[in-house]
């Protein structure tokens, strides 16, 4: 099991949390749920209640609509972020590719920190603006090759 | 007698609770406008006697440049104190010059130049007293309150103003002169004792709330003058040229009417008598066409029209002193058109500035008010001087550049029109019509029509925000469009309209309103309620059957009513059993079967009837609904506490500070208490052993209280406490600094502060570069990777800790220099981008004095670079360490994190070394720290 100040240090390469100081990931890190997951084990299904987001600390996890894989989520990577924004169900489903270890973040704790801790929702909006930057530069980009 | 208030409160439309500050209003500015009308008359039978009419002009043009040189001044102190403690102070000033100016003329000295400053110091009493008066009214009343009753509280001057005048005219003959001062004096100090009950009682609550928004750094750099805003907009250009011309055409006047009364009546106490006399005339045709017909007049004519009556007048004044230049004829262009001036003209001049933005008016509306107005008096004096120096016009003659004027201001009225329609088109289509700021009635038939119009559309929101514009309209018009949207689906609609019908005849709606009473929504359902207990022959009765109502909710709406109606009425007070009510509704035993979530709803209006009821005996109910599980019940029994204002709550909310889920709410109800909080609250922050997290709740509070006193406390313990604090003192300060620029701050505290920050910032980067060195070193020697991570965590934290650090620093400088500069300079240093760095480096460069520079500039220009820390070891003797030293020094700290931090990293080391400084962590309160040590020492 990691103690918090190892999941700080884990937080801290995760790419929605890189913009936030160490010590609120802190806070962050306090918040967080280790999980341990079998190979094949059905961590959410599509049309469930979206109320908690994952990071993978070991193995892969397969994010799929029906049978086609939308992604494989590995080291590091998250999945289900988009839970804490919105009230949507989840649009895929999430399987163990193989033996996990997850830590996962409630919905209605990480709100409240959000509230909390202006230094976070800062850090959280800019990685979303980052990343939106980048998905506008690359739409850019495909637009630009299609013109060409 | 209770027939006849309710009479009074119909006829007014004051509302329930609200007579006691009308009353109080009312009678400062009748005792104020009362006091000048007294004194008026007496400077200016003076000045003509002594000095002559033909001096006049020097005098316009000295009241022009003091009257804007004091109120800038007035308005530089309106920033430093609170209008509360400005009333009184200028009061006080105003009663002692008064005294001084009775002795002077008592022992006969009278000489022209003390005839000069009482000339002037009679025009700036007006303006300075009448411009704190309504400064403060808009404390007293909130801005739903001001747009209807400021109209009465104005016609409460205008009463004064008969008053001071006939009194002149009665005592001038017997008393003389000179001791009217004195009688002036007394009626200011009846001000004194009224305007600080109006404060303590109603302005002081009001004042810190209105500016707990504001945020001292994102002050704009780019704020526009005043100036430069009227010369973009043709709109704002014709509207000052509007005013600026008839202030010109006013003082032509006043020359006329002066000149021709001294031709007539030499004797000075005649001459005091008989301004007196014609200026009460003048407030009572005032009084009249105000009460009247000024409404039915902007109504019947619409804006243009009624803004061409002042001028009319004054080109019939004008036109008849030309051919006759006689007493009667100047005493027709003076009543005629100061009637004028100060019902309809006043009221259709107001029109004008409704459709222009909050933001923009509160920046030129002063400015037109004050700046062209006093110009324009100082350019009359001047053109005065010119043409009866120069050119040598008679009196009769000066009517031909009136009438001339006149002919322009015309011309300038008809132009403004077709501008002012077209900026209330954008205003509307753009919704820039702040209703927040909004105090005017709209009479304009143009705009009634089209804003009812708005009413058929389908829009909620669009209709709400029309119903709100209209609040204070009383018309048959809109009785049908009410009527209906009393049937509308949206329940902020009906409510809205239930609030409006104060005023119309309850035949029109009393039957409409009944089936509200069960309307599914507890709101409507309130105000239903309300609005049949005001207009019902037998409210006991009615209040009875409701609460005896099945329906729970009808209960409590009649429970809300009571409240509101024990608040406000003393009659009420004494014929009610509130005790009983209270425990017949909400007691324990009847609220025992209901389901949890209706007990908790219950709890919640239980809350809010002994909030609004403030009945003491209740009390202690709040005390139990603390100890609620549910939130909601908590927030709300925090918040009726501070409704009651009683500070025997405070060490409790204080308390809640710690309850994360009500945490908010306690904080603003604390700052809501303003000054009364301010002892307790600071001798909290002072308690070593107090909690730190409401500790570090306390600035934020303190800031939003806007008193010098609030000031001191923060800047005075701006050492105490630990860097997290020191933080929130700090942002409080920004924020009180960027309201009050003029308060000063512990200079010395400050001082210190910026310089131990700046020692800190050196001494974090002397250890990050020993943790960079050995990042590096460990990169190529044998270093285990959950060392090289622990050592990366304790350099990231110790770079997160000084981009704090340099925060602070630009935010205590912001308290020395300009916050604006300070705060713009700051954003260039973190930017990424060069250039922007450069200049704001540039521009430190040239702010600070020689010694920050010296140890600021490096700071910002040799980022962690091995200068630093040269410079390190030259300004504070900081020494380069290894690392041991760093994570001793860092374990001794007073940074929980940092500690926590050197603990992880001390574990992959040596930890036999740090042992027994670890040890005492093991049952830290800070939970991280506490864990770590734990694991540190096990491993």
């Amino acid at each position: 099991m990691f103690s918090i100040i190892e999941k700080v240090i884990f937080l801290q390469d995760v790419d929605i949390f890189k913009h936030i100081l160490s010590e609120d990931l802190s806070h962050i890190a306090a918040i967080t749920v280790e999980r341990i997951v079998e190979g094949g084990e059905v961590i959410y299904k599509e049309g469930d209640v979206a109320d908690s987001m994952y990071m993978v600390i070991e193995g892969k996890v397969r994010l799929h609509v029906g049978e086609s894989v939308v992604m494989i989520a590995g080291l590091k990577d998250v999945f289900g972020a988009w839970s804490l924004f919105d009230d949507e169900v989840r649009l895929t489903s999430a399987t163990a590719f193989e033996d996990c270890r997850l830590l996962k973040i409630e919905k209605s704790y990480m709100l409240e920190l959000l509230a909390d801790h202006v230094g976070i929702t800062e850090g959280i909006l800019k990685a979303m603006a980052k990343r939106l930057h980048g998905i506008a530069r690359k739409i850019g980009a495909d637009f630009d090759k299609v013109q060409d | 007698m209770a027939k006849f208030k309710k009479q009074i409160r119909l006829l007014f439309d004051i509302r329930e609770g609200e007579g006691k500050k009308v009353t109080l209003m009312f009678s400062l500015i009748f005792f104020l406008i009362a006091s000048l009308l007294i004194i008026k008359p007496v400077r200016n039978s003076l000045f003509l006697i002594e000095i002559g009419a033909e001096m006049l002009p020097y005098a316009f043009i000295l009241v022009a440049l003091f009257s804007a040189g004091m109120v800038a001044l007035f308005l530089e102190y309106s920033k430093k104190f609170h209008i509360g403690r400005l009333t009184r102070s200028v009061l006080n000033i105003s009663i002692l010059s008064l005294i001084a100016f009775w002795l002077l003329l008592h022992y006969g000295i009278e000489t022209k130049l003390f005839i000069y400053v009482l000339y002037v110091w009679v025009a700036l009493f007006g303006v300075i007293t009448t411009m704190q008066f309504w400064l403060l009214s808009n404390y007293v009343f909130g801005i739903r309150q001001a747009k209807r009753l400021f109209g009465l509280i104005g016609a409460g001057g205008i009463s004064g103003g008969i008053f001071g005048g006939y009194l002149t005219n009665f005592l001038a003959p017997f008393i003389g002169t000179k001791n009217l001062l004195l009688l002036s004096a007394s009626f200011l100090v009846i001000c004194i004792y009224l305007g600080k009950n109006a404060w303590v009682l109603y302005g002081r609550k009001n004042y810190s709330d209105r500016f707990s928004n504001i945020y001292p750094l994102e002050i704009s750099a780019q704020e526009e003058s005043s100036f430069k805003i009227i010369g973009k907009s043709k709109y704002l250009i014709l509207l000052s040229s509007t005013i600026g011309i008839s202030v010109l055409v006013a003082n032509l006047v006043d020359y006329q009417f002066n000149t021709i009364a001294l031709q007539n009546i030499t004797d000075q106490n005649e001459l005091t008598a008989f301004f007196g006399f014609w200026l009460s005339n003048l407030s009572i045709f005032s009084l009249l066409i105000q009460l009247f017909f000024a409404g039915k007049i902007i109504n019947l004519f619409g804006m243009r029209t009624s803004l061409l009556f002042l001028p009319l007048s004054l080109l019939i004044g004008s036109v008849a002193i030309f051919i006759y230049p006689v007493i009667f004829s100047a005493l027709l262009m003076k009543v005629s058109s100061g009637a004028f001036k100060q019902s309809i003209n006043k009221s259709a001049r107001e029109l004008l500035f409704i459709p222009i933005t909050a933001e923009i008016k509160n920046k030129v509306k002063a400015f037109i008010d004050v700046f062209i107005a006093n110009f324009a008096t100082g350019l009359s004096g001047v053109l005065l001087l010119l043409i009866t120096l120069t050119l040598d016009f008679s009196v009769e003659q000066i009517s031909v550049i009136s009438i001339f004027l006149i002919f322009i201001w015309s011309i300038l009225i008809y132009k403004i029109k077709a501008e002012y329609v077209d900026t209330f088109r954008t205003a509307i289509e753009k919704r820039t019509i702040d209703l927040e700021e909004q105090q005017l009635n709209l009479n304009d038939a143009t705009l009634i029509n089209s804003l009812l119009n708005v009413l058929d559309s389908p829009n909620d929101n669009q209709v709400l925000y029309v119903l709100s514009l209209l609040e204070n309209f009383k018309s048959e018009k809109l009785i049908p469009h009410l009527k209906r949207l009393l049937n509308n689906s949206s329940w902020a609609v009906k409510t809205q309209i239930l609030k409006m019908l104060d005023g119309y005849s309850k035949g029109e709606f009393y039957e409409p309103v009944l089936p509200l009473v069960y309307d599914p929504n507890l709101e409507v359902k309130i105000n239903a309620v309300s609005y049949l207990y005001g207009n019902t022959d037998d409210p006991d009765n009615l209040i009875g059957e409701y609460i005896k109502d099945d329906n729970l909710q009808t209960k409590i709406a009649a429970m809300m009513c009571i409240a509101e109606e024990y608040r406000a009425s003393s009659e009420f007070r004494e014929r009610t059993d509130i005790e009983n009510l209270f425990n017949d509704v909400f007691s324990d035993e009847s609220i025992k079967p209901m389901s949890p979530e209706e007990a908790n709803t219950m709890r919640i209006y239980a809350s809010n009837f002994i909030g609004i009821s403030s009945y003491p005996a209740l009390y202690h109910h709040l005390y139990k609904f603390m100890e609620s599980e549910s939130a909601e019940v908590r927030k709300s029994a925090i918040k009726n506490m501070g409704t009651t204002c009683s500070t025997e709550f405070l060490p409790t909310i204080i308390e809640t500070l710690n309850d994360r889920k009500i945490q908010k709410y306690a904080r603003e109800v604390l700052a809501g208490y303003c000054d009364d909080a301010v002892p307790l609250l600071v001798e909290r922050l002072q308690d070593t052993n107090e909690n730190e997290s409401i500790k570090n709740t306390i600035p934020s509070i303190l800031g939003r209280i806007y008193s010098d006193e609030t000031t001191h406390a923060l800047s005075d313990n701006l050492l105490i406490g630990n860097r997290a604090l020191r933080f929130e003192m700090i942002k409080s300060l920004n924020k009180l600094n960027a309201r009050f620029p003029e308060i000063e701050t512990n200079t010395a505290n400050v001082n210190k502060a910026i310089m131990e920050e700046i020692e800190y910032y050196y001494r974090l980067s002397a250890i990050i570069s020993v943790e960079k060195r050995q990042t590096s070193d460990s990169d190529n020697a044998e270093a285990s990777n959950v060392q090289v991570q622990a050592r990366q965590l304790l350099v990231s934290s110790l770079k997160d800790k000084n981009e704090n650090t340099l925060e602070r620093i630009f935010r205590l400088l912001g308290l020395k220099y300009s916050s604006s500069d300070m705060y713009n300079t700051y954003l260039g240093i973190v930017s990424n981008n060069l250039k922007l760095r450069e200049n704001a480096i540039e521009l430190l460069d040239n702010i600070l004095n020689h010694k920050l520079k010296l140890y600021v500039i490096p700071i910002v220009d040799m980022k962690e670079s091995e200068q630093l820390i040269t410079r390190a070891k030259s300004f504070f003797d900081i020494e380069i360490m290894d690392e041991e030293e760093c994570i001793s020094e860092l374990l001794n700290g007073d940074d929980e994190w940092l500690k926590t931090c050197s603990i992880y990293l001390a574990s992959t080391l040596n930890i036999s070394k740090y042992k027994d400084k670890i040890k005492d962590y093991l049952n830290d309160s800070h939970p991280v720290l506490r864990e770590t040590a734990n694991l540190a020492l096990k491993n």
